[in-house]
Formats: C-alpha cells, structure tokens, sequence
C-alpha cells in the first residue's frame, strides 16, 4: 500500500510532536524506577559491603593493635618479674636443699651368748687408735676379752669403708644388748653441711684424742677391777655417761671422714654444683637402665617426625553463597593443618540466572547464533515459525570448591580468614525459557534445558572473612570475588562477587 | 558509560536529552496521555538496563525507537487491547480531500490518532510514522500480514472519519463516499 499524501501529511505532523522536557518528568521517572527496579545485589548491597568490609577491618586492626599492646605490656610485667626473680636468686644465698637421703646399713654382729649384754660404748672412740695402742691393764678376766673382741671386729667392719661417713649408734635393748652399726652413705647438703660444720667445730675436740683414749682407759681400768657378771652395773654407768659417749659419737662420726677431703668439697663444690651432679646422676642412671633394657630398640628407633598428624582436627558442614544472579549451596569438609592453615573442599550446586533477550532477534545480534538451533528442543518443524519473546537463560553448575585458607586466631574463639582457590565445574546444565504465541493468539510459555560442557577450571577464588567457634560448631562468614579467566557464554558479566557463610562442625579437640 | 554505572546525573542527562523524542512516540501509540507517560518509564527503564547491549556504531536514536515501540507492542498486547478487531467485509474506504489534514494542527491530529482502536493506531503509526513494513509489522505483532494491511486500512479510513466529524468545515463538500 502506497503512502499517499494523506500519510505523509499525518507523518509529518506526529513526527513534530515532541514535549519538552520538565522537572516533573523526571521525577515521575525515578518514583517509577524505585518502584519497577529491583536493585541487583551490588546495588543493594554494595555500598553496605563496602562499608562492612572497611568497619570490620578497621576493627580488626584496633582489636589487634589493643590486643597486641596489652600483650606486650604482659610481656613487660612478666620481663619485670623474671628479672626480680633473678635479682633474688643472684643475691640471696643458695637454697638449702630439704630432701634427706639416708640409707641405714645394718649389719648384725654376731656375739657370744655371754657378752650379749655387754655394751660396747667405747667402740666408737677406738677407730681412730690402733688397738694394739690401747694400754690395757691385766686384761686377764672375759669382759675384757669381749671388749677387745668387739673393737676388733668394728676395726675389720671399717677397715675398707675409709671414704664412707658413718654414725655409729647404740641401743640398748630390753632383751639384750646389741651392738647396732649405722652407716650413713649419703645425706643432704644440709646435713652434709652441718656434719662438716660440726665437725669443723668439733675438730679441737676431736684434736683431743687422748682425753677419749683416758675415758676409755678409765672405763677398761673401771671394769678390770669389777666382776664379769656385774654386766648391768656397766650398763648402768655407761648409761649415766650418755653425754660423753653423744660426744664420743659425733666425734667418731667426724672421725671417719677424711678431713682433707671434706674441706676440698667445702671449697671447690658449691651445693647448685652437687644439686646438678645428683640430678645428672639420676638422669644417666634412668638412661643407662633403659638402655640396657631395650639396646636395640634404642639404636633401630627413628628420630620424631617434624611434621605431626596427630592433632589434626576435621569440619564438616554446609554453606551457602550468594552473589550477584548467583546462588550455591554446597557441603564443605575443612582440614586444618595446625594452627593457621587448612584446606578447604567442598560439592556445591550454583544455580546462575543468564542473560534476558526480548525478542529472538536481540538474541541472533547478541550470540550470534539462532536461538532455534541453540536450544536445540523444536519438537516438530512449524511451517509458520513464531515470534519468540522474552528469553530467559539460567544455568545450573555442579562443582567441586577447592581453597587453601590462612587462619589468623585472634581472642575468644575468632579467627580472620584469608583464603584463595577455584571451582572445578563437574556438570553444567543449561535451562530457558521463552514466550511464544500458539494458533489462537495466546502468548504460552516454553522452558527447556540441555546439558553444557563446563571449562573444569575457569576462576580464581579469594575470599577474606571472620569465623567464630563455640566449642566444636564453627560458623564462617566471607566476602569472595571469583573473577572468571573466560566469561562463560551462559554468564551476562564476568564479575562474581558475593557473600559465603558456613556452618561446620569439628571433630577432634577444639 | 556514566548512565551504565549507573549514574544518576549522567541518567537525568540522558532523559532530559532525548524526553521529546521518546514522549512522541509514545503519545502516538498510546491512548491517552498516562498511558504514553507509562510506556515511556518504561522505555527509559529499558533503555538504562540494557544500555550495555548498545552498540555504539549504530545510530542511538533508531536504538531507542525500537525500545519504545517494542515497549508500547509488549504494553498493549499486556493488556489484551489487541482485540475485537473487525473483518475485511465491513471496511469503508473514503475519498478524502488530502489538503484538508494540512490546515489541522498536529495536537489534533495526534489527539484523533489515540481515538483509533490500539490495533489500528499502532498499524497505522508503525507503518506510516516509524517506517515499518506491514509483514515486519506482522512479524511483530505475530500477526497474518492480510490481517495487518486490514488493520492499516481500517486505520486509516476511521481516522479519515474522526477528522469528518471533528472538523466538518474543513471536509464538507471536500470527502467523496467510495466504496470498495
């Protein structure tokens, strides 16, 4: 149909229609647009991201410099009291150790029946005199006999025991008297010291030999004037003179020590030396048994492993991503390698809403391809192909997330996430749907779907976020991009930003 | 690029620039002034959702046209304003006095033009203003290209007739009955 005059006059006076522009207008646009719009999830929360984002770092920075700042400070304190501690220890004088050793060595000497109740209180004194100095008068009766007996076998019982220090004690049994010999090997630095003191002190004392040697004499000159069987007299007065044979004893206990010996110990080995000493003693006598015990065991064991699974600890879970068009939701599993890594690998299933084409021609110019043979689902040829309108295009990708995270413990169960990895695309399905009109005239509605084949890798994924753990439940919260090498052809934009959050659960000890 | 981003000055700007334009087309494919302010909200949403589609080497202008004819299509066949057309039987051609439409003032025009049933009035624009082809217009509408020169010429004739009876001093003696 030609276009006549009429047309052309119509044409030209529509064309010439054009308002001029108000405020108005445009204010009548923008309540529409507030209205009509539904802000994609940058728009909406991009701008609050942001603002999360640099709020929640700025406040970890505070948390970690206040943070840092009193653990300094703790540090400070604790500098503070160590060297205190060591200002006492340097200036205050070695600690007396308190543990006492002592071993008792008894040894029973055998007596004759006779001079079971005879009481060798004269013993002790003789070790330092040889018998054969002893000036003894008519030793001609049994109790002297026995006396002399006994010193002898004291002499034999000491004769090899030079270097020990010994204590000689007596009791007097109700039952008889028995000779009790106690050798003291070993005691404390205390008493070590006190023995060496005492016997310091007792030196002149013990200088006087021959004021021991007169009280023996006396007591051998008492007892040869005395009958035998008068046992219990003598009892008696060596009861009576306890203080002299105590005296008796601590000099004979001091004695048995060589002196030259003990004074190059007061002088050349301090106690912490001999405290050393002990514990080095104690520690090869531990490790000398237990290399007897198992010689080859101790030779074929390998040295510790530097690397220890055993506290390895495991999370399983489930998260959700949300992004821009862009919803996952996935099961995770966590590994952590000690105490600021783990890996991260997960299944989750993205469903990713595609572009929009309006009509198959916008379609044809932005793929350039035939929508028809791009859906691929025609059923039948149609002779009169229809219009198509309104196409929509989503995906569905099943994939396998994989990250290496960095873990950054901060207090109270926190901990700051930095993490990057990829997505291995499993499977890829590709839905539409599309308006078309059937014979009458109704608009109808298709939807179909084809299986695409996915590049197995085609992004990098980092994420950086905060996590807190309650015991063993763990929930994560973080901000991801996930930038595409390719832009998929099922994608409108090749940005992938969003939000991840996981809840896990631990197993192993917290 | 600013509009892309979303800019709303960059937007405003935009709007501002091409208001005349878009509002005329939408003044003729429309009914009444609310519905062109409808179609042309929604032009304009189009246009700042997918002006990334652009492309920059075609004229932006005949872009923007087919937004918003596109737009008033998709808004009049939403409401279902498509139907109750008439059949070819009961079309009247008149012969009409072509000099007469120049002495009307394009708001009267236009106003006779948005009395015309939806289907006609936007046969009739898209053929006659916007310079579309009656199988393409078919194509659109999804429609029989018989169907669509029907609806042209029926479009045509009821105007012809809006003006005879809104300015019948200016046709009277001038419109000679024909019919087909």
């Amino acid at each position: 149909m030609k276009p006549n005059k009429f047309d052309e006059t119509i044409r030209q006076k529509l064309e010439g229609i054009q308002p001029n522009f108000r405020e108005e207008d445009w204010t009548k646009f923008r309540t529409y647009q507030s209205a009509q719009v539904s802000p994609s999830f940058i728009q909406r929360f991009g701008r609050t991201m942001l603002y999360t984002a640099a709020s929640l770092v700025g406040a970890v920075m505070v948390f970690a410099n206040a943070y840092q700042y009193r653990k300094n400070e703790q540090l400070d304190q604790q500098l503070q009291q160590l060297k205190g501690q060591f200002t006492q220890k340097v200036n205050t004088p070695t600690p007396v150790l308190s543990r006492v050793d002592t071993v008792y060595i008894t040894k029973y000497i055998p007596l004759q029946s006779s001079r079971i109740n005879q009481y060798d209180a004269t013993v002790p004194s003789i070790n330092n005199v040889q018998p054969k100095e002893f000036k003894v008068e008519n030793i001609d009766n049994e109790a002297q006999k026995a006396v002399l007996k006994t010193y002898d076998d004291f002499e034999k019982q000491f004769s090899g025991k030079t270097t020990n220090r010994a204590t000689i004690r007596t009791e007097n049994k109700k039952n008889g008297s028995i000779n009790r010999v106690l050798s003291s090997k070993e005691k404390d630095e205390e008493s070590e010291l006190t023995e060496k003191q005492s016997y310091l002190s007792l030196q002149p004392r013990n200088v006087s030999q021959s004021t021991k040697n007169q009280h023996i004499d006396s007591q051998l000159k008492s007892m040869n004037g005395e009958d035998v069987a008068r046992k219990e007299e003598t009892n008696e007065i060596l009861s009576n003179k306890e203080t002299v044979s105590n005296i008796e004893l601590n000099s004979l206990e001091t004695s048995l020590l060589e002196p030259n010996q003990i004074l190059e110990e007061l002088t050349s080995i301090t106690p912490a030396e001999l405290k050393v000493q002990r514990y080095a003693y104690a520690y090869q006598s531990v490790s000398s048994s237990a290399s007897e015990a198992s010689p080859a065991e101790a030779k074929t064991t390998p040295p510790p492993p530097s690397i220890s699974f055993r506290g390895m600890k495991f999370r399983m879970g489930a998260g959700i991503n949300i992004g821009d068009r862009f919803t996952a939701k996935s099961l995770n599993t966590s590994v952590l390698l000690g105490k600021y890594w783990s890996i991260d690998v997960g299944l989750s299933n993205a469903q990713i809403s595609g572009p929009q084409f309006y009509t198959e021609d916008i379609f044809r110019v932005k793929t350039k391809r035939d929508f028809e043979a791009w859906h691929k689902s025609s059923s039948a040829p149609q002779l009169i192909p229809s219009q198509v309108y309104d196409i929509k295009t989503s995906v569905s990708l099943v994939r396998i997330p994989i990250s290496l995270t960095y873990r950054w413990p901060v207090k109270d169960g926190f901990t700051l996430l930095m993490s990057g990895g990829t997505n291995l695309n499993l499977s890829a399905n590709q839905a539409f749907s599309f308006f078309t009109r059937d014979r009458n005239g109704e608009l109808v509605e298709k939807k179909g779907a084809f299986d695409i084949k996915p590049a197995l890798s085609n992004d990098i994924m980092v994420a950086a976020g905060i996590e807190k753990q309650w015991r063993y439940l763990v929930f994560q919260g973080e901000a991801y991009t996930a930038p595409y090498l390719q832009k998929p052809t099922y994608l409108t934009e090749n940005r992938n930003i969003g939000v991840r959050f996981k809840i896990t659960y631990q197993f192993g000890k917290k | 690029m600013a509009c892309r981003d979303n800019d709303s000055r960059a937007q405003r700007m935009l709007f501002q620039q091409f208001f005349g334009f878009v509002k005329g087309i939408s003044l003729r494919y429309s009914s009444s002034t609310e519905e062109a302010e409808d179609i042309l909200n929604e032009s304009f949403l189009k246009v700042f959702q997918h002006l990334d589609r652009y492309d920059l080497q075609q004229p932006f202008k005949a872009w923007l046209r087919t937004i918003v004819v596109n737009t008033a299509i998709s808004y009049y066949r939403k409401n279902q304003k498509f139907h109750g057309e008439i059949g070819l039987d009961h079309i009247q051609e008149f012969g009409f006095e072509e000099t007469v439409i120049e002495q009307i003032s394009a708001d009267e025009i236009l106003g006779l033009v948005q009395q015309l049933k939806p289907i006609y009035r936007t046969v009739f624009t898209m053929h006659v203003v916007d310079g579309y082809q009656l199988r393409e217009i078919a194509d659109t509408l999804d429609l029989n290209e018989a169907t669509v020169r029907s609806h042209f010429a029926r479009a045509r004739l009821q105007l012809q007739e809006l003006v005879k009876e809104s300015f019948p001093f200016f046709s009277e003696g001038r419109m000679v009955n024909k019919f087909k």
